[in-house]
């Protein structure tokens, strides 16, 4: 029997600040020397208290308004008490009740169709450390011992709580990139889930016959969106089968093994946890004042959503074309940098969705290490309008300016294309193409059959003609009388 | 309506466990006494109308300006290290976290 | 000269004109010490090499030409769970005993800044947690003003030291007394400013929200003057307030004519050592022939239920900010076979029996259940404590009530008398609960040498105005002698 999923996600973005949330190690711990990345606080060191991060609270709220989320002045942070190795002071500061941003949502695009996922609220937190097991896999499991790295320990983080309101995974994914899009949008995080800086917890469950809600496991471990496919897929299967057979669902939390495909049980300690949450009497309340809010509503770019809209309406594109021109900001920035050259929307549209993204394709790289700017590729763009180049040549042209980081003008002449005059190599192919289309004037030139010349007379006038008398007359003579042998 | 709440010794052995701290039997009655004590005290305090009250919060004169984001490289890290009770090169080494007997929470991240 | 007898002041007074030098000053106290301490165990760590070198750069200073700051040769000393650079921090326990800090507590720092030289560290209970400093590694402490008697605690050994003549200032630490408990039962002056007052930088933490660095000293002017010292914001605490203070010093001897201040009544005074309500009745007097009104003061809310609110705020907080000692980055460790069992060993061979059933205290109260039926209430009534003070402030002036209801307990004596047992709680931590700045003042002694003291409070952030008063009593008290150590047994029969 197929029983409505009912999908609710939790997710950790790291803050793009230059330093920890509560004190003033650098954020820059990718790579790093273990256990360099740290100081008296983050360590825990006996009379050292935390000290909060400006920076980091903006980005919060900035985040916040992004997800249409309303800020609260005053808010807290708690503790939350646990002993283990990577978390020096044995409780990690968060915000337990009123945290800083509450009650927003995502609009996404999934199954076919617009769908509203409310934000239960936002929260700032710190990081814990990194263990690192001597086991063959790197698991826990079997680790006789394990090492501590405290270098990410007391990094920014921003949690975010959806309400269960997604009902596949392909929502649960659309969600998760509306997210990501929109943290490096608002430039508050990179959002890579490779990288640890955005992490996903997932909780699912299968609603009862009666519409109520069914028992809910949590789904951790799962590190790239096709294991978070996965990881559903398998979850939602496994439950529906437990079910089926007259079995009962435990609310636990659940690991995704991404080698094995499955999700296992964590063996959890008897009696549930208890975290003991209470203020954090160390800190201030944090400031966020409808002035402050304001400021920084004021700061905000323009929201994917808002770009999207605009895009459609001002350029006259289609959805499909503005969703993937503004999915992400840099590409967005890119078009209408190659638009205000004066080149036709609809056309620079096409180049970035076609000739621009395989290259960067082929590259391995993003629109950021384009080596054209846009501006060179806009007036590449107007050429074609104006019928200076023909299309094949101006692909050519981009070739060599992406091959020879060379402007437009230098490729232009590399390409053997003279401004506003075809001429060398770009002639030839021209040539070439016109015997290509007209195999029988060929054949009689080349048997000799040609006495009076007219058929050469008329190749040369096709040519002509395709170089919309860009040529000069005696070149193409002379290459077409070259050309033929 | 509080209710009026007697520690027990099952509390005080999940206590035990979340606070990694050794009690021997017998003296789990007379630190079960010391709290019970504490909490008996406090349920005079019911006496009292706080529902208009909000917990309790300091009255600040001038709030210090929030911290701005520079890093700051400390110099004391290699004689920490050095000072570390657990040092392994540049990690701290701990034991097995899951042991054989132990129940513990498989956290991986 | 007899420099132990000079106050800080008249000390950097003259280290600035060039009577003395600050090396000679240090060396008269360290003789003192080495001489006198092996009974009283006041000190735990002496630092002299760092201390003559402190003394050498003032003596530079001075030569030079340079200001060498207001507390110019002044030897101090503070409480163990100062964090003091290069010099062992131990909090008089098993699980610091060989840690070595490499930083400077704010107030260590802002001392050393000043000129003073820094000699050392003083005994104190296991982490701050006992009235009596007779939990510490080190063993007890005795009071100075009869060996027969603990000094209080837990910064007992500050008190002792500064009652004993082995420096003119120290420092310690006051959660819900205990700076100006062991101040009363040593007979010297203590402080514990407003909560925000001083930067908690550097201190090891007991309760986040009750802490408070306290100077502790012999006479107010020179209280007035640490306290201008060690005040100010600090960017490594959020908590220390940025307001800007006054100058204490000068405010300190404004009198107190025409100003409005309350005796505390309706608490069992029966209970009390009559000497104690005594000391109580001459600092009233000395008041109104001083210019002050009097009126009296009941606070209901406050006196029934700040202990119990106390208790549940420090213990909750205390077993928190324990929790970061498990062996592993400094401290005292032992190794496990899981981790789980590594953290209990090294905590339960780190911390004495005190300690681990406080931790277990703290934590009980903030489990399940426990916390939203006791803690929170707890946090409201607290709110409600405060709220009373204000609005009694909005009246008067200063508030005067007793410190302990008791005089020094005898050594190993443990209190018995379930009143007595509160009213000390309750009088010592109402303070902290509320944040209010507090002195508890040496009026007098007993015919036996027993030092009696009375509790001076005012509005959070009234230092000023409460030094103001308490200067103004202690000009007619007269402020305390240095304790008769070098009669043998110290006390008179």
């Amino acid at each position: 029997m197929k029983r409505r999923s009912v999908i609710g996600l939790e997710i950790h973005l790291q803050l793009k600040t230059k330093t920890k949330l509560f004190c003033s190690c650098s954020s820059d711990y990718i790579g790093a020397t273990p256990n360099t990345n740290i100081c008296p606080v983050c360590l825990a060191v006996p009379g050292t208290l935390p000290i909060l991060n400006d920076h980091a609270v903006e980005l919060g709220v900035k985040i916040g308004l992004g997800l249409h989320c309303s800020i609260s002045d005053n808010t807290r942070f708690h503790r939350k008490h646990y002993f283990y190795a990577d978390l020096p002071k044995a409780y990690q500061i968060t915000q337990y009740e009123h945290p800083i941003a509450v009650g927003g949502y995502v609009d996404i695009f999934a199954d076919g169709k617009e769908k509203r996922v409310r934000v239960h609220h936002l929260h700032l937190e710190e990081d814990a450390g990194k263990l690192v097991h001597p086991t063959s896999d790197g698991r826990l499991t079997g680790a006789s011992y394990s090492l501590v790295d405290y270098n990410r320990g007391g990094m920014p983080l921003s949690e975010i709580v959806s309400e269960p309101d997604m009902n596949s995974a392909e929502e649960a994914i659309a969600y998760i990139t509306q997210i990501r899009q929109l943290a490096r949008y608002l430039e508050v995080s990179d959002g890579e889930m490779e990288s640890g800086s955005l992490r996903v917890d997932v909780n699912v469950s299968l609603s009862n016959p009666d519409g109520s809600l069914g028992t809910r496991v949590e789904i951790k471990n799962v590190n790239s969106l096709r294991s978070i496919e996965r990881a559903l897929e398998y979850e939602i299967a496994r439950q529906n089968k437990v079910l089926d057979e007259g079995g009962h669902l435990v609310q636990e939390t659940r690991l995704w093994d991404d080698v094995a495909g499955v999700t296992r049980s964590m063996r959890s300690k008897e009696g549930e946890r208890d975290y003991r949450y209470y203020v954090e009497m160390d800190l201030a309340p944090i400031s966020a004042g409808p002035e402050y809010v304001q400021k920084i509503r004021e700061s905000l770019p323009e929201m994917p959503w808002e770009k999207r809209e605009r895009f459609i309406s001002e350029y006259s594109l289609s959805l499909e074309e503005s969703l993937q021109l503004t999915e992400q900001k840099e590409a967005a920035d890119y078009f209408e940098a190659c638009v205000s050259e004066g080149a036709p929307a609809a056309k620079c549209a096409n180049w970035m969705r076609m000739e621009v993204q395989r290259i960067l394709r082929d590259l391995g790289i993003g629109i950021n290490e384009f080596p054209v700017p846009a501006s060179e590729l806009g007036k590449l763009i107007i050429k074609v309008e104006k019928r200076e180049l023909s299309n094949t040549q101006a692909k050519d042209v981009l070739a060599v300016m992406v091959e020879k980081k060379a402007s437009l003008k230098e490729a232009v002449g590399l390409c053997g294309i003279s401004d506003g005059r075809i001429t060398g190599h770009a002639l030839e192919e021209v040539i070439r193409k016109i015997f290509a289309s007209e195999p029988e004037a060929v054949e009689t030139i080349k048997s000799g059959n040609d006495k009076k010349g007219a058929k050469v007379k008329f190749l040369q006038g096709l040519v002509m003609r395709e170089t919309r008398g860009s040529a000069d007359p005696a070149e193409v003579a002379s290459l077409v009388n070259s050309m033929l042998g | 309506m509080i209710k009026k709440m007697e520690m027990d010794e099952e509390r005080l052995r999940e206590v035990l466990g979340f606070s990694c701290i050794g009690l021997p039997e017998e003296e789990y009655a007379e630190v079960l006494d010391r709290v019970n004590a504490v909490l008996r005290m406090c349920d005079d305090m019911q006496e009292l109308d706080s529902s208009n009250v909000s917990p309790f919060e300091w009255d600040v004169m001038k709030a210090p300006a929030r911290r701005e984001d520079i890093p700051v490289t400390w110099d004391g890290r290699d004689r920490f290290l050095d000072q570390a009770p657990v040092r392994d090169g540049d990690f701290f080494h701990v034991p097995r976290i899951i042991a054989r007997d132990d129940v513990e929470m498989e956290e991986e991240e | 000269m007899e420099f132990h007898k000079l106050s800080a002041l008249e000390i950097a007074e003259g280290v600035k004109k060039g009577s003395w030098t600050a090396s000679e000053v240090l060396s008269a106290h360290l003789d003192r010490i080495k001489k006198f301490d092996g009974q009283i165990n006041s000190v735990v760590t002496l630092s002299e090499e760092s201390a003559y070198s402190d003394a050498r750069e003032t003596d530079n200073a001075v030569s030079e030409g340079r200001d060498p700051g207001p507390l110019a040769g002044v030897p101090f000393l503070v409480k163990d769970n100062f964090c003091t650079d290069g010099i062992r921090t131990t909090c008089c326990s098993k699980m610091l005993s060989d840690w070595i800090p490499d930083y400077d507590a704010t107030a260590v720092k802002r001392m050393k800044d000043a000129g003073a030289v820094l000699m050392g560290k003083t005994n104190m209970d296991e982490f701050a947690m006992g009235s009596t400093t007779e939990s510490s590694i080190f063993g007890p402490t005795l009071n100075p003003r009869d060996f027969n008697r603990v000094p209080g605690g837990s910064s007992g050994g500050s008190a002792a030291a500064v009652a004993a003549g082995f420096c003119p200032i120290a420092l310690g630490s006051d959660t819900g007394g205990s700076v100006r408990q062991p101040s009363a039962f040593c007979g010297v002056q203590g402080m514990k400013p407003s909560y925000g007052q001083i930067s908690r930088y550097g201190i090891v933490a007991y309760a986040s929200s009750l802490d408070q660095v306290g100077p502790i000293t012999r006479n107010i002017a020179d209280m007035a003057a640490v306290l201008g010292v060690l005040a100010g914001p600090d960017p490594n605490d959020t908590t220390c307030d940025a307001y800007e203070r006054p100058s204490f010093s000068e405010t300190a001897s404004a009198g107190i004519k025409g100003k409005k201040i309350a005796v505390l009544t309706g608490y069992d005074a029966e209970s009390m050592d009559s000497p104690l309500i005594e000391a109580i009745e001459k600092a009233v007097e000395y008041c109104r022939s001083a210019g002050a009104e009097i009126v009296e003061a009941k606070l209901p809310i406050t006196m029934k239920h700040a202990v119990a609110c106390y208790y549940m705020v420090a213990l909750g907080d205390a077993s928190s900010k324990l929790a970061c000692f498990d062996g592993m980055r400094y401290g005292h460790h032992s190794d496990g076979r899981s981790l789980v069992e590594m953290y209990k060993r090294s905590r339960n061979q780190g911390f004495g029996k005190e300690v681990r059933k406080r931790i277990l205290i703290g934590t009980c109260i903030l489990t399940r259940g426990y916390y939203e039926n006791y803690y929170v209430p707890a946090t409201k009534v607290r709110q409600m404590i405060a709220d009373e003070y204000a609005e009694l402030f909005k009246g008067v002036d200063s508030l005067i009530c007793p410190i302990s209801p008791a005089l020094p307990y005898k050594k190993g004596l443990v209190e018995e008398d379930p009143v007595r047992m509160y009213l000390g709680d309750a009088f010592s931590s109402i303070a902290n609960l509320a944040g209010l700045p507090s002195i508890s003042l040496n009026i007098g002694f007993t015919e036996e040498g027993l030092p009696t003291n009375v509790q001076l409070m005012g509005p959070r952030f009234g230092d000023a105005g409460l030094l103001a008063l308490a200067h103004a009593i202690e000009n007619k008290a007269g402020s305390p002698p240095i304790a008769d150590i070098e009669k043998k047994g110290g006390c008179r029969e």
